[in-house]
């Protein structure tokens, strides 16, 4: 019993010890603190991983107190804008770390299970963003009605995008995802009815009732920003899709998207679908792109086409395999890191592509499973 | 009727560029089955290089001191040889590690060092983000043929690149080396059982297809005064759906899919009310309809998977 | 001989031929299959027996000719509807699901008769989770049936297996469909002679336990053939040329010749 609770101690002292680092580098500035911490954290996670008997006590631990260690972690990333209510432009960093997992989780359905690469990530967020842009704008149609209907027009490009897949071989589709990426770029760019280069203006704030997603949030006590209420929702978004992924993952149909990438034809020859596997992966996806590109269209208040440009379905890929592919847990914390970082190195900030592209590289070479590789299924 | 020749004369312009590059698209994938998604970026260097070479060349004098069609040879074939190099260079390190790996490793590598390319291009070349002027290697003036009107300097790159894909045609076709290649493509064991070094063999391909990269840098330098650092992007991608459109691994192929391609695109934004800003969604519109019904091209062999 | 296509045989195939360019690689073939019965593949190398297997397993589909299973005409049909229908397939050169553990593997087999689409697995997951671990558990019983270290390992990546194992998976895979018809191309390719005669326990063992299973073996090594098929059939340059029992095939003279000239040293008894 004794034990039992110990264990439980270490964990929750350390995981508080984590966020405590963690925020920490969030709001400190300076580039000697941030890159000690760096250092700090990949150390420590080097030692962790090869150091066996911690190692395996920390598994032993997590393992038994999954639910416990999970909820403790959920109470924090709930209590982070309290604890930056001062700080209104970290949680809007936070926020697009959000968005940048939802577009990540989504895109490792192709790129992470299936081995589809996917270059048109911009292209379905950028639908779906433009769809709640001009329902709102040119209809008045309130947030709650244009979210789903911009996760559904963008499922319905990605399924019309699947739809060449039959055929096409790996090159080939990849080259038909960077085309129709910058087709759709060209006419939201050139079509008089999307606004050409000046984008869609205008947006409002999304309301419930009478309380509008602009203003901010009085909670005990606490004033928190309004960049708060995006924070939540984009949480809430990404909680309903990492349940859907953990679901597809564990069910047949992750399995046949994994056995696709392994080999299509004996995948053929157990009575999988090919054709309709691979459409599914690319609809699923491209439904929470949009999901994602209708709440980043409500949160800034104005797009255009430049957001949706063919580097942002590069920095996505990028985020899947250096998270790790195949594995949820892994893109998101990839995806969280890889913004989250780069926005603290402001003095490199125009570095910041080419950073991105040399770490894929990195990574390609020395880790090509990626961070937090795909983990065996389990049956009881 | 003028305008039509003019149009053509400018389609077949941009073709030979397409054509330039797609060779070595072709060539890669025939040799070992990959795509280098920065051979666009290759020639976007191969520019860069001819800049910086030509720079060298007026700094030290050389102009001064040699007969102008001397050091301008000299240029030009520097940058080229030098491009071809790049080439390999880059092989070696992006390509090479990933030899038996699953084809997505090659494929987002070469799409990650197109990036280090065109971002190092843009952040540590003097001035990089900016379009940079292209010297100007030829004759500037121009004469009138009838109602028509022709720049000297575009006659010549016309028929250099003319020149350069007949010499290609006969070096792939008719030579020993040619054959070497060609035997390559086709199969990269076979040719090693015959003598040829494979790994030698590639590095060869590699060159000869970033000599042509650098050609086609060179020519749209030319032809168009300046170049930028982000060029190689969209020419890479359309060199590769000429390709792909001619067939992938046929080098007549590159060839008819480069002109396929750059004269869609010229008489589309031509003739078509509106229709330049779209030229690009006309040409990729042709090569997806080749990838979805016919994806071994215009003269591609139909493959039939090994189960 | 007549070969009207009949109600009675669980394969049949009528002047099913395939052209590949000009050249046939199969060319005007009649084949039966009974049901529950052995039916061995033999043939130089070369000689179109995989390419029928691809035909009728719908990888590839035939120039002309029919091709009956179960009395229904499955030409164009694709892969995965036919093993719907009950087929099921090894291959030459191992397809396993390499990154994958074994049970998957397995559990990949039953996918056919899985019925988990997306809107269960949404909204009704417990119902698919809990259909998901009695494959599993049906998974480990084949395994067992093989071999127990197997079940037991279930967790392991299959790219870590022997090449015996890897085998063992790939049969145990097919089993797990539940089919009609096996098809086993080349089992014992790449194997030792010990692992050889493992496999032939296997097979027999498979025999035994699925009583109506037909099966279609090809094969090099004449050890398996003799042991195990009932009837044979002998192909060369994609035609037909020779059926009957092991003794009949072995003696008959078009077949050795066939085969002369041929390295292959597991010609003969």
């Amino acid at each position: 019993m004794k034990a039992r609770f110990g264990d439980l101690f270490i964990l929750l002292f350390l995981e508080s010890l984590l966020f405590g680092i963690s925020l920490v580098f969030l709001i400190v500035e300076g580039i000697i603190p941030i890159l000690a911490i760096i250092i700090g954290i990949i150390l420590t996670s080097l030692l962790i991983v090869k150091h066996e008997p911690l190692n395996a006590f920390l598994q032993k631990a997590i393992n038994r107190h999954k639910k416990l260690a999970l909820s403790w972690g959920l109470v924090f990333v709930l209590a982070l804008p309290f604890i930056l209510h001062k700080n209104p432009y970290l949680i809007h960093m936070l926020f697009m770390a959000g968005l940048y997992a939802i577009l990540a989780t989504g895109l490792d359905f192709q790129v992470g299970s299936t081995h589809l690469v996917n270059f048109a990530t911009a292209a379905d967020y950028g639908i779906g963003a433009y769809t709640a842009a001009l329902l709102s704008v040119n209809f008045g149609w309130s947030f709650w009605v244009v979210l789903p209907i911009s996760g559904l027009a963008s499922a319905l490009f990605g399924f019309l995008l699947g739809l060449p897949t039959m055929k096409t071989k790996t090159y080939y589709l990849s080259l038909v995802t960077i085309a129709v990426g910058l087709i759709i770029y060209l006419l939201l760019n050139n079509l008089s009815w999307t606004g050409g280069p000046n984008g869609i203006a205008g947006i409002p704030f999304p309301s419930i009732g009478n309380f509008s997603l602009g203003s901010s949030l009085h909670v005990f006590g606490i004033e928190l920003p309004f960049q708060a209420n995006f924070y939540y929702l984009v949480l809430a978004v990404l909680f309903i899709e990492f349940i859907v992924a953990r679901r597809l993952y564990n069910s047949r149909i992750g399995l046949a998207w994994n056995a696709i990438r392994d080999d299509e034809i004996a995948a053929e020859c157990q009575g999988i679908n090919v054709t309709g596997s691979k459409i599914m992966a690319f609809y699923t996806n491209a439904f929470f792109d949009g999901l994602a590109g209708a709440i980043y269209a409500f949160n800034v208040s104005f797009i255009s086409p430049e957001n949706f440009a063919f580097m942002l379905s590069v920095i996505v890929v990028t985020m899947v395999i250096i998270g790790g592919m195949g594995n949820t847990s892994g893109v998101i914390l990839g995806a969280i890191i890889m913004t989250l970082i780069p926005e603290k190195f402001q003095v490199v900030q125009s570095y910041r592509l080419w950073l991105f592209a040399v770490i894929i590289l990195i990574m390609l070479i020395a880790r090509p499973k990626g961070l937090f590789p795909q983990k065996t299924r389990q049956y009881s | 009727m003028a305008h039509f020749f003019e149009i053509l004369f400018i389609s077949l312009m941009l073709s030979s560029t397409y054509i330039l590059i797609a060779v070595g698209f072709t060539l890669f994938f025939g040799a070992i089955d990959i795509v280098q998604f920065a051979h666009g970026d290759v020639a976007m260097l191969g520019s860069f290089v001819g800049i910086i070479l030509y720079g060298l060349a007026e700094i030290s004098g050389v102009t001064k001191i040699l007969p102008m069609w001397i050091w301008i040879v000299g240029v030009i074939l520097g940058t080229l040889i030098i491009t071809g190099g790049l080439g390999v260079l880059f092989e070696r390190i992006v390509v090479k590690p990933f030899r038996n790996s699953p084809l997505l490793m090659v494929l987002v590598a070469t799409v990650a060092l197109g990036i280090i390319i065109r971002e190092s291009v843009r952040l540590f070349y003097p001035g990089g983000s900016n379009p940079q002027v292209f010297p100007i290697f030829f004759p500037q003036f121009g004469f009138h043929l009838g109602p028509l009107y022709f720049r000297v300097e575009h006659l010549i790159i016309l028929g250099i690149s003319f020149l350069l894909i007949i010499a290609l045609m006969i070096f792939i076709n008719r030579t020993k080396m040619g054959l070497a290649i060609r035997a390559i493509s086709q199969n990269i064991e076979a040719a090693s059982l015959m003598g040829i070094n494979p790994d030698f063999a590639i590095m060869v391909t590699f060159f000869a297809g970033s000599f042509l990269a650098g050609i086609a840098g060179v020519l749209i330098g030319t032809y168009y005064n300046v170049v930028r650092f982000d060029i190689g992007l969209m020419g890479g991608i359309k060199g590769f759906s000429a390709a792909v459109v001619g067939g992938l691994g046929n080098f007549n192929g590159a060839i008819l899919g480069g002109l396929t391609l750059g004269i869609v695109e010229t008489f589309a934004s031509a003739y078509i009310p509106g229709g330049t800003p779209y030229k690009d969604v006309y040409a990729f519109i042709i090569v997806i309809f080749f990838l979805v019904f016919k994806p071994s091209g215009l003269v591609g062999e139909k493959v039939y998977e090994k189960v | 001989m007549e070969n009207s296509l009949n109600n009675q045989y669980l394969l049949q195939t009528q002047d099913l031929s395939i052209y590949f360019g000009g050249l046939a690689a199969i060319n005007k073939v009649n084949f039966e299959v009974p049901p529950g019965t052995t039916v061995g593949l033999i043939g130089p190398n070369g000689s179109g027996k995989t390419t029928f297997f691809n035909i009728i397993s719908g990888i590839y589909k035939p120039t002309a000719g029919e091709v009956l299973f179960n009395n229904q005409n499955i030409v164009g049909k694709k892969p995965h509807q036919i093993t719907k229908k009950g087929m099921a397939r090894t291959f030459q050169n191992n397809r396993l699901f390499w990154q994958l553990s074994i049970l998957d593997n397995v559990i990949l087999g039953m996918y056919s008769k899985q019925n988990a689409r997306l809107f269960d697995v949404l909204f009704q997951y417990k119902k698919t989770r809990r259909e998901l671990e009695e494959c599993a558990e049906r998974a480990i019983e084949i395994l067992n049936y093989f071999s127990p270290e197997l079940s037991e390992q279930h967790s392991r990546l299959v790219v870590d297996l022997s090449q015996g194992d890897r085998r063992r998976v790939e049969i145990s895979r097919a089993l797990a469909s539940d089919p009609k018809l096996l098809l086993l191309d080349e089992p014992s390719a790449g194997m030792s002679p010990e692992e050889t005669e493992k496999l032939m326990e296997d097979i027999l063992k498979v025999k035994e336990k699925y009583k109506d299973l037909g099966i279609i073996i090809i094969e090099h090594d004449m050890m398996v053939i003799e042991k195990i098929a009932k009837h044979v059939i002998v192909f060369n340059y994609g035609e037909k040329i020779a059926e009957g029992t092991y003794s009949e095939i072995v003696q008959n003279e078009e077949v050795l010749e066939a085969y002369l000239g041929e390295e292959s040293e597991d010609v003969g008894t």
